[in-house]
């Protein structure tokens, strides 16, 4: 009891610490060999630093000058120019804009008039970002927008001028830097005379994102620098208690996460076939690709396939949602056994579909069909409605997930709104469309991220299990073979040449990262956050 | 006191795993997967491993398939899966046609950089056609094992009943429309009157015949093949002659790729309706593995099978047929005691007795000589004649590029793009000459593609 009491007067914060101590050291103790590996692992890591920076410095020194000045005016030209109006923005003299839909959609306008008239895809993509930001720069409604004269005439003082040189300078030198990025990777190889202009002008894309990749973290430096963060006395004051907190996380980053996609990214510039050493191609991989007609109509697949998943799981999900919201004797067992199917994997899925739509007069559809309207068909192995199937199988399975969040999202929709319009006369429908759903669009926008992940990246077990992307001969060959599917059969099939499947699979996680920053980007601003 | 009782457990303890672990260093565990998931061709094997296992009582082999149903590209990707993530089988069952590309991918070590001189003099005794898809100059790559060819198995009694000589089985493609035009009208309740599995192997077979290529450079053999060769007359005249068939409604198969097993049980059983025993129809084309399996089953179900060699295209195609079957490698990742021991037992499958007891035990052919006398002599021909059709049918090969069949790196890939083809043609109607020219064109331009594509890394 004493003790108990003694305890508790030292409080609780030595307990917990040792708590945590103590599970760290059970942790470390239990998992040593792994522990030793990573650790191997990560100082054999640090080991090659210094052979690394020998190799790089090596690296330049060999470098053709021309590919050197190309990657180094690209950067710092994009670097000066960025910085500067930045740097404007920042002490500002200037209102930056950000980008509306309007810009974006005049920006997409002009690049796909580009691409119909015969420039490159990259280049089109280029001035389509430029059409984008210049849209921004002259419909902004601001004082201080860039075509006013009065702005000119308030950044010729003096102190301007200053900002202006050390942004160009500092701007240039991280824009080149930056440049390195994604050029050094690729062993300059886009910057090469010799280069085909279709990969030099994929390389002025890739050296410009580069660039601005490390101009963000640099702007926020620099700016935030002289601004001094108030250092409060919390517990984990100063630097090395975090950061050993942080550890863990840091660690599993980088060796799990990082510098796979690292090696894959690497790996999709190489030609390799079984345990050859690996050569490298620059793009060969991506343009291969590109003029795969196979990979080409794979893409399109998986567009109609995500659009169609998406578009009906959602709807189908707020649908379901908002009839079991109301207010039923039982309604919670109507919830669960909704949510259901989304705890069925989705191989199992794929086989109580297979069941339904099997090609054989005892599928339940072809037995329903056949016997009542004489209609019975091979659902599978028609190119027209395999993707059908394969959508209805994937909209079972997502289901359940969306009527969650649903259900979770009408619960938070204010009572007293509805109520408020019911008396001002709003019916059911306009009730819906004016508050609710607005009401609901956080949850809208998250689950549009998370199914449109889902229909790209999720698709590979019901794929696998019903269709094996076929049919697989015959007009419309391939119309069930989305993106992740060819990527897992040719990873799997037995002349894989590596280099191929690696570019894929970083096609196809450019693919999902683009959507996901387009969306935070563009769709999240119509978004309405806790009915502020 | 206490101490020293400690001392001794701990000496103990460490006594006890240096023993354990000397005696694991004896032993020898070694993984030979293969495809054979039937109640018939593991259990030859495992009598052979066991026989192995009782001379060399420090070697435990373990054969396996990957599963029920697996076949050699289901064992050759998952062998080298296993491989990349450290568990390399010992030994591995490669198919013929996957030959180039085991050697070009790097996971296997050649036969003969581990046997010694007295077993690699023994190859001397394996038959040349055979032996001569693993060489490559004097380095023996694998040890062809289960070896076979393809033939004509025919229900007597559905013959009969058509009016046909049981004794005589169809020879070209024109006898076999004589002999199904008479089958089709006298027993009309067969789903077809033959049929065979949907696989590029009996193209490759019936061009042999004819003295022609599948792809150039004398079929991959003179130089890394770059081009197919699908759209000569001879593929054509083939095709048209299938398609005519299955047209007509003599012709029918699974609807799967490669279903060898399938089309056996299409042979052998189904279709009610019919006054004689058999299956769907009166004729199949399958390997000569399946002898053993098919004969066996026929006893069963009460009906007389016979066994001829397999249709020519037309009497002008004289030549024999070419090998199919697999080989046995041997995996680079592993210890020097492992691969001697991988290479004893491969030798030891394959010795004279072995062989003999393999081809008697599953109808593949007897890879060696020696093992063929045996077979003769031991009169087991008098009591299975069968077995010796395609041992006889592959002497008569008069050797050449065309019969020593292709050698191709992207073997699958390229026989996939024109069984896609033919697969078209076949599920439809009567095709006219021209779609079949275009489907084996396109055919064609994809198979060149996958080969430019691999050649490009091993150059």
């Amino acid at each position: 009891m004493e003790l108990a009491r003694k305890w508790l007067e030292r409080g609780w914060k030595p307990l917990i610490s040792a708590g945590i101590f103590a599970f760290i050291v059970w942790f470390v103790v239990g998992q040593a060999g792994g522990f030793a590996t990573l650790g191997e692992f990560l100082a054999a890591a640090v080991r090659v630093i210094p052979d690394a920076i020998s190799l790089i410095v090596q690296y330049y020194q060999q470098l053709p000058t021309e590919q050197l000045i190309g990657s180094l005016v690209i950067g710092g030209g994009v670097g000066a120019i960025a910085t500067i109006l930045v740097y404007w923005g920042a002490y500002g003299w200037v209102k930056l804009p950000r980008p509306a839909m309007r810009d974006m959609f005049g920006g997409v306008v002009v690049g796909l008039i580009a691409t119909q008239i015969g420039v490159y895809v990259f280049d089109a993509v280029l001035i389509g970002l430029v059409m984008m930001i210049g849209l921004a720069f002259i419909t902004q409604k601001d004082d201080k927008r860039l075509t006013r004269i009065a702005t000119w005439r308030s950044l010729m003082s003096p102190a301007s001028f200053r900002v202006t040189a050390m942004g160009g300078v500092f701007g240039t030198l991280a824009g080149m830097i930056g440049a390195q990025l994604l050029n050094y990777p690729s062993q300059h190889c886009t910057l090469a005379t010799e280069a085909d202009v279709f990969i030099q002008q994929a390389g002025l894309l890739l050296t410009i994102i580069g660039a601005v990749v490390v101009l963000f973290p640099f702007w926020t430096v620099t700016i935030q620098r002289g601004k001094k963060i108030e250092q409060g006395g919390g517990y984990f004051n100063g630097w090395a208690m975090p950061l050993a907190f942080l550890m863990p996380t840091l660690i599993s980053l980088v060796v799990f996460l990082y510098y796979p996609s690292v090696q894959i990214a690497l790996q999709s510039m190489t030609r390799q076939r079984g345990r050859q050493e690996p050569r490298f191609v620059c793009l060969e991989n991506y343009t291969d690709l590109l003029a795969d007609t196979v990979y080409r109509s794979s893409f399109i697949t998986t567009f109609f396939i995500t659009a169609g998943i998406v578009l009906f799981s959602m709807a189908l999900g707020l649908m379901i949602a908002l009839l079991a919201s109301q207010k039923v004797r039982g309604s919670s067992l109507y919830r669960t056994l909704l949510i259901w199917p989304y705890a069925v994997s989705p191989v199992v899925t794929a086989v109580i579909f297979i069941a339904i739509f099997r090609n054989d007069p005892n599928g339940f559809a072809n037995f329903y069909l056949g016997g009542l309207l004489g209609g019975a068909q091979n659902w599978i192995g028609n190119a027209s409605l395999a993707p059908m199937v394969i959508i209805l199988a994937s909209v079972w399975n997502a289901l359940g997930f969306n009527i969650l969040f649903y259900v979770a999202g009408l619960q938070n929709v204010p009572k007293d709104l509805l109520e408020a319009a019911q008396i001002d006369g709003a019916n059911v429908v306009q009730r819906f469309i004016r508050i609710t759903f607005p009401m609901l669009s956080p949850f809208t926008f998250f689950l549009l991220i998370t199914n449109i992940t889902f229909g790209v990246y999720g698709l590979y077990g019901v794929v696998e299990t019903l269709t094996q992307g076929g049919p697989s001969i015959g007009e419309g060959a391939g119309a069930t073979n989305v993106l992740i599917y060819k990527l897992y059969s040719d990873l799997l099939s037995t002349s894989t040449q590596i280099g191929n499947v690696a570019a894929q699979s970083v096609i196809l996680f450019v693919l999902v990262a683009v959507i996901t920053i387009v969306q935070f980007q563009f769709v999240e601003r119509r978004v309405t956050y806790s009915g502020d | 006191m206490k101490k020293l009782s400690v001392l001794t457990v701990i000496l103990s303890l460490v006594m006890g795993m240096v023993f354990i672990s000397s005696a694991q260093e004896e032993t020898i565990e070694l993984d030979f997967v293969h495809i054979f998931s039937d109640d018939l061709r593991p259990g030859v094997l495992q009598g052979i491993i066991d026989e192995f296992q009782m001379m060399n009582p420090n070697v435990v082999i373990n054969a396996y398939s990957t599963n029920a149903d697996s076949d050699y590209d289901e064992v050759f990707n998952s062998a080298m899966a296993n491989a990349d993530l450290g568990n390399a089988p010992n030994i591995v069952q490669v198919e013929d046609g996957l030959t180039q590309q085991a050697i070009d991918y790097g996971y296997f070590i050649p036969i003969s950089d581990i046997a010694t001189d007295e077993q690699l003099a023994t190859l001397d005794d394996v038959f040349p056609s055979m032996m001569e898809y693993f060489l490559d100059g004097d380095t023996v790559w694998a040890m062809p094992w289960n070896i076979s060819n393809p033939v004509l198995y025919y229900n007597k009694d559905m013959f009969t009943a058509a009016g046909l000589d049981p004794e005589n089985p169809p020879r070209t493609f024109a006898e076999i429309d004589v002999a199904c035009d008479a089958i089709m009208s006298a027993i009309p309740e067969l789903r077809a009157c033959v049929n065979w599995a949907m696989t590029s192997w009996y193209v490759e077979q019936w061009l042999a015949m004819s003295n022609e290529i599948f792809v150039n450079n004398d079929n991959g053999r003179s130089a890394r093949a770059t081009e197919a060769l699908f759209t000569s007359q001879t593929v054509l005249d083939i095709v048209t002659w299938w398609d005519s068939l299955d047209g007509k409604g003599y012709f029918t198969y699974s609807g799967r790729l490669n279903d060898m097993n399938g089309e056996g049980a299409t042979f052998l059983t189904g279709c009610a309706g019919k006054e004689m025993r058999g299956g769907c129809t009166a004729m199949t084309i399958n390997s000569t593995a399946g002898i053993t399996l098919i004969q066996g089953y026929s006893r069963t179900l009460g009906f007389q099978l016979g066994i001829g060699r397999l249709p020519a295209p037309s009497e002008s195609a004289t030549n024999g047929v070419t090998i199919g079957g697999g080989s046995v490698f041997v995996s680079v990742d592993q210890t020097d005691a492992e691969m001697q021991a991988a290479v004893d037992f491969i030798f030891f499958l394959t010795n004279a007795e072995n062989a003999a007891k393999w081809h008697q035990g599953t109808g593949y052919l007897p890879i060696r000589q020696s093992s063929f006398d045996l077979s003769i002599d031991s009169g087991f021909y008098n009591e299975n004649p069968f077995f010796r059709i395609a041992i006889d049918q592959l002497a008569e090969t008069t050797p050449n590029p065309a019969s020593a069949g292709a050698v191709l790196g992207p073997n699958t890939a390229v026989k996939r793009q024109l069984l896609t083809s033919i697969q078209e043609l076949i599920n439809g109607e009567f095709d006219s000459p021209e779609t079949i020219l275009e489907k084996l064109t396109s055919a064609n331009e994809r198979a060149n593609a996958e080969m430019a594509d691999y050649n490009r890394d091993f150059e």
